[in-house]
C-alpha cells in the first residue's frame, strides 16, 4: 500500500519529537538562578522546617546573602532529615549544614558524622557562657561541642482557664502534684456514652510524641550514664500512673477519643485542646501559634509540668533545633560564618519571634516581650533556667530505646502487659542492645 | 571480526543500558547486602566481618520473630482477599453493561494514587472518631472498632487499605477475561450452564496463568508490605503492624545496623523464593496453558 509519506520524512518527526524531549528535559532543570549566587561559594543547608518556621528562617538566609559578597547561602527543607545527613554523610555528599533534634547528637557524634565546632569557635563567635545551659548541652557529647540552637523549646503543661473554670477549679491555681493533677482532670472529665467521652481532663497520649518524659516528673530515668535504668522504682511508679489512666477511663474508650496513637490531628481543628475536649495538654512553647490558628478565643495558660508529690519544682522538658555541620562538609569554614551569623542575638531573636519562641541566650532574661505573640513567653524563659529541667535520654542508642519506650507505653496502655512487665521486658531488650553496642565500640576501637 | 561477532556486538550495545543498569542497580547492591549480612555495618565506618553473628542474634530476637508472625497473619488475610475481590470485580467490570467504560476507570483510579499519599488518606478514614468508615458505621447502628487504635483490629484495617488499589490486578484479570474464546461460553450455553456454571468451568481454568500470575505477585508484595503501615500506624499499636519490611527499615535506616538489616533481607529473599517455587510447583498441576 502506498503511505503519502516517506519513511525518512518519519525518522526525521521521530528523531525532531525525542530531541525536544531532551531539550524540554534539560531545560526544565535551569531554574533562573538568583543574581546573588554567582562568583560566591554555595553552601547548602538543610532544615528540617516547612510553612511559616521555614519561611522564617529562609528570610534570615536571604538577610545573610545580602550582607557579604563571598557566601551564598542555599537552604533547602527536608523531610526526615536525620536519616537524609546520614546517607549523604556516608556517601561523602553531606550538606555543609544541617538542622538536627537532639536526641540525634549522641547518635551522630558517637559514629563521628558531626564536625566538631570547638575549633570553629573563633570563627562563630560564641561562647558557653552566653547561653541557657541547657542549649549549650544539648550540642554537646563528651565534653565536645556538635551543634549550636537555633530555636530553644520548654514543655510545660498547657491548660484551658475556661474548661477549669467551669467545673470549679481555680485557673490561677493549676496543679502542683500528680495527684492534684489526676483529681482535676476527674472533674474536667464529661462522659458521652460507654465507649466515647465528650471531654477528659488530661491523658498521657495526646499527642504522644514524648513518651520517654513521664518518668522524670516522678525522678525516673532512663540511662544514667552508664547503665539502662528503664525499670528502676521510679520509672515502674510512672508507668503505673499511665496505666491508671487506662485502668480509670478504659483503654478502648481513650483511643475512641484520641483516634489511636498515631492521629494525623495535631494541626487541626480536631485537636482536642483546641477543640477544647481536653483540658490539660504537655505541649511545647510553639503551641501558641496553633492556639492562635485553631482557637484564638481560648483563655489558656501554662505552667511547670506536675511532679510526683510535688518534688520537683519547676519540673518542664526542654527541646530545641539545633545547626550542625556535617563531617565531610565541603565548605566548613563558610558553614561556620553562617553559623556565627544566625547565632547573632538580633537573628535569634527574629527567629524567636516568628516561632513564638525565645532566644537561647541568657539575654533572654532581659528582653522585652511586651510585643511577643506568645502571652506567657516569660514564664517559659523562667522555666528554661529552671534545675529540674530535663531532655531526652543522652545514649548513642537513643533511636532504639525511643522504639522500646513507645511500646511499653502503648502496651500498657492498651493493658496488654502491666507497668512492671513492659518495663522488665524494656530492661532487657535495651541491656542487650547497649551491651551490642559497647561490644563493637570495643571491637572498633581496637582496629 | 565474523558477520556473527558483530551481530553479537550490536545485541550488546543494544542491551547495554539494561545491562549495566542492572548489574549497577541491582546486582551489586544484593552481592554487597549478601557481604554485609556477615558484617557489623553502620554505614559512616567501614564494615567489620563478624561472620554469623547477625544470624545468630535474629534467631534470638523476640521482634523479629514477632514481625513475622504478624507479616504471615497480614499475608494470610491479604493474600486470598485481594486475589477475590480483584477477580470479582474483574468478572463484573467484564459484563455487558451500561458504563461499563466508566466503571473500569473508578475501580482502577485507586491505584493510580501514590502509596504515601493514599496512606494519609486512609489515616483520616479509618480515624476511630473522625473516620468517615466509621461514621457510616455509626448511621447503620453497626459497632464501630477503633481501627488504628486497637491491636485486634490494626491488621485487618491495613488488609482493607492494600485492597482498595487492587485496580492493577483487576486490568490484568480484565485482559485475560476479554481473551476467553466465546466458543467455550457458547458450547458451556448449549450444555445449560448458567453464569457460575460457566464461571467455574470455563473462566477460572482459561485464565488460571493469570490467577497464577497475580497469586505470585500478591504473595511478593503482601511479604514486604511496608509503605502503608509505615505511614498509617507507624508499626503501632503495641507492634501489632510492625511487619517485617518495617523492622527491616529501622534496622537499617533509624539504628543504623546495616548488617543485620541485610541479614534481614536475605532471609525475606529465602522465604519469598521457596514460597514462589511451592506455588509455581502447586501451579504447575492446576495452571492451564492453551499452547501447551
Amino acid at each position: 500500500m502506498k503511505t503519502f509519506y516517506s519513511k525518512s520524512l518519519l525518522s526525521l518527526v521521530f528523531t525532531a519529537i525525542i530531541a525536544f524531549l531532551f531539550v524540554l528535559f534539560f531545560v526544565s532543570g535551569c531554574k533562573e538562578q538568583d543574581p546573588l549566587r554567582k562568583g560566591r561559594i554555595q553552601i547548602e543547608y538543610w532544615e528540617l522546617w516547612t510553612g511559616f518556621e521555614y519561611q522564617a528562617m529562609k528570610d534570615l538566609v536571604d538577610k545573610f546573602n545580602r550582607s557579604q559578597d563571598e557566601i551564598y547561602v542555599k537552604m533547602l527543607s527536608i523531610s526526615q532529615i536525620d536519616r537524609k545527613i546520614l546517607i549523604s554523610t556516608a556517601g561523602g555528599v553531606p550538606p555543609d549544614i544541617a538542622g538536627l533534634m537532639p536526641g540525634f547528637i549522641p547518635q551522630f557524634a558517637d559514629k563521628n558524622a558531626l564536625e566538631p565546632l570547638d575549633p570553629l569557635m573563633d570563627i562563630i563567635g560564641v561562647k558557653k557562657e552566653d547561653y541557657i545551659d541547657i542549649y549549650w548541652q544539648l550540642g554537646n557529647y563528651n565534653g565536645t561541642q556538635y551543634a549550636l540552637p537555633s530555636t530553644p523549646a520548654v514543655l510545660a503543661l498547657h491548660y484551658n482557664k475556661d474548661i477549669l473554670r467551669s467545673v470549679g477549679l481555680d485557673p490561677e491555681n493549676p496543679p502542683q502534684t500528680i495527684e492534684e493533677l489526676d483529681a482535676m482532670a476527674e472533674k474536667m472529665m464529661v462522659k458521652r456514652d460507654e465507649l466515647n467521652y465528650d471531654r477528659l481532663g488530661f491523658i498521657q497520649t495526646s499527642p504522644g510524641w514524648w513518651n520517654y518524659a513521664w518518668v522524670y516528673f516522678f525522678g525516673g530515668k532512663w540511662f544514667d550514664g552508664e547503665n539502662i535504668t528503664a525499670n528502676c522504682p521510679e520509672n515502674i511508679r510512672a508507668f503505673e500512673w499511665i496505666e491508671s489512666y487506662a485502668k480509670k477511663y478504659g483503654s478502648r474508650q481513650l483511643q475512641n477519643f484520641t483516634g489511636g496513637f498515631t492521629s494525623p490531628n495535631f494541626d487541626s481543628a480536631e485537636n482536642p485542646f483546641f477543640a477544647e475536649r481536653l483540658g490539660m495538654v504537655f505541649q511545647g512553647v510553639w503551641l501558641s501559634n496553633f492556639i492562635d490558628k485553631y482557637n484564638p478565643d481560648m483563655d489558656w495558660a501554662i505552667t511547670s509540668f506536675p511532679s510526683e508529690g510535688g518534688r520537683l519544682k519547676d519540673s518542664v522538658m526542654a527541646e530545641c533545633n539545633l545547626l550542625v555541620i556535617p563531617k565531610g562538609a565541603k565548605h566548613r569554614i563558610e558553614a561556620a560564618k553562617f553559623l556565627g551569623f544566625i547565632q547573632k542575638p538580633e537573628n535569634l531573636q527574629y527567629l524567636a519571634l516568628k516561632h513564638t519562641k525565645f532566644i537561647p541566650l541568657k539575654l533572654a532574661n532581659d528582653i522585652d516581650y511586651t510585643d511577643h505573640p506568645n502571652p506567657h513567653i516569660k514564664e517559659f524563659v523562667r522555666l528554661a533556667q529552671s534545675e529540674n529541667i530535663f531532655s531526652v535520654p543522652w545514649i548513642p542508642i537513643w533511636t532504639e530505646m525511643d522504639g522500646e519506650i513507645s511500646n511499653a507505653l502503648q502496651a500498657v496502655w492498651l493493658q496488654k502487659m502491666t507497668a512492671r512487665e513492659v518495663l522488665d521486658h524494656a530492661q532487657e531488650r535495651l541491656e542487650d542492645k547497649w551491651d551490642e553496642y559497647k561490644r563493637i565500640k570495643k571491637a572498633i576501637e581496637k582496629q | 571480526m565474523t558477520n556473527k561477532q558483530k551481530h553479537i556486538l550490536k545485541v550488546l550495545a543494544f542491551l547495554s543500558p539494561w545491562i549495566i543498569g542492572f548489574i549497577v542497580f541491582q546486582l551489586y547492591p544484593i552481592a554487597s547486602s549478601v557481604y554485609y549480612s556477615f558484617c557489623y555495618y553502620d554505614i559512616l565506618r567501614p564494615p567489620g566481618f563478624v561472620g554469623l553473628d547477625n544470624y545468630r542474634s535474629l534467631l534470638t530476637d523476640e521482634v523479629f520473630l514477632h514481625s513475622l508472625i504478624v507479616t504471615g497473619i497480614y499475608a494470610a488475610l491479604a493474600i486470598p482477599l485481594s486475589l477475590i475481590v480483584s477477580l470479582f470485580f474483574a468478572i463484573l467490570l467484564n459484563q455487558k453493561i451500561f458504563g461499563r467504560g466508566m466503571f473500569r476507570v473508578i475501580y482502577f483510579l485507586p491505584s493510580l494514587i501514590p502509596m504515601a499519599a493514599l496512606g494519609v488518606l486512609w489515616k483520616w478514614v479509618l480515624h476511630g472518631e473522625h473516620g468517615i468508615l466509621n461514621h457510616i458505621l455509626r448511621l447503620l447502628h453497626i459497632p464501630a472498632p477503633n481501627w488504628l487504635g486497637s491491636t485486634a483490629w490494626a491488621t485487618p484495617a491495613m488488609v482493607m487499605t492494600g485492597i482498595w488499589a487492587v485496580g492493577g490486578s483487576i486490568v490484568i484479570y480484565l485482559a485475560a477475561l476479554q481473551d476467553v474464546p466465546k466458543s467455550l461460553y457458547e458450547s458451556a450455553e448449549i450444555d445449560g450452564a448458567g453464569f457460575f456454571g460457566k464461571v467455574r468451568h470455563v473462566t477460572l481454568p482459561m485464565i488460571s496463568p493469570v490467577i497464577y500470575f497475580n497469586l505470585v505477585m500478591t504473595i511478593i508484595a503482601s511479604l514486604q508490605v511496608f509503605v502503608i503501615p509505615y505511614i498509617i500506624t507507624e508499626g503501632g499499636p503495641a507492634r501489632s503492624t510492625y511487619y517485617y519490611a518495617l523492622y527491616l527499615f529501622d534496622n537499617a535506616f533509624r539504628f543504623l545496623r546495616m548488617g543485620y538489616a541485610s541479614a534481614m533481607a536475605i532471609i525475606l529473599f529465602l522465604i519469598i523464593f521457596t514460597l514462589t517455587m511451592v506455588t509455581t510447583k502447586i501451579a504447575s498441576k492446576k495452571v492451564y496453558y492453551a499452547g501447551k
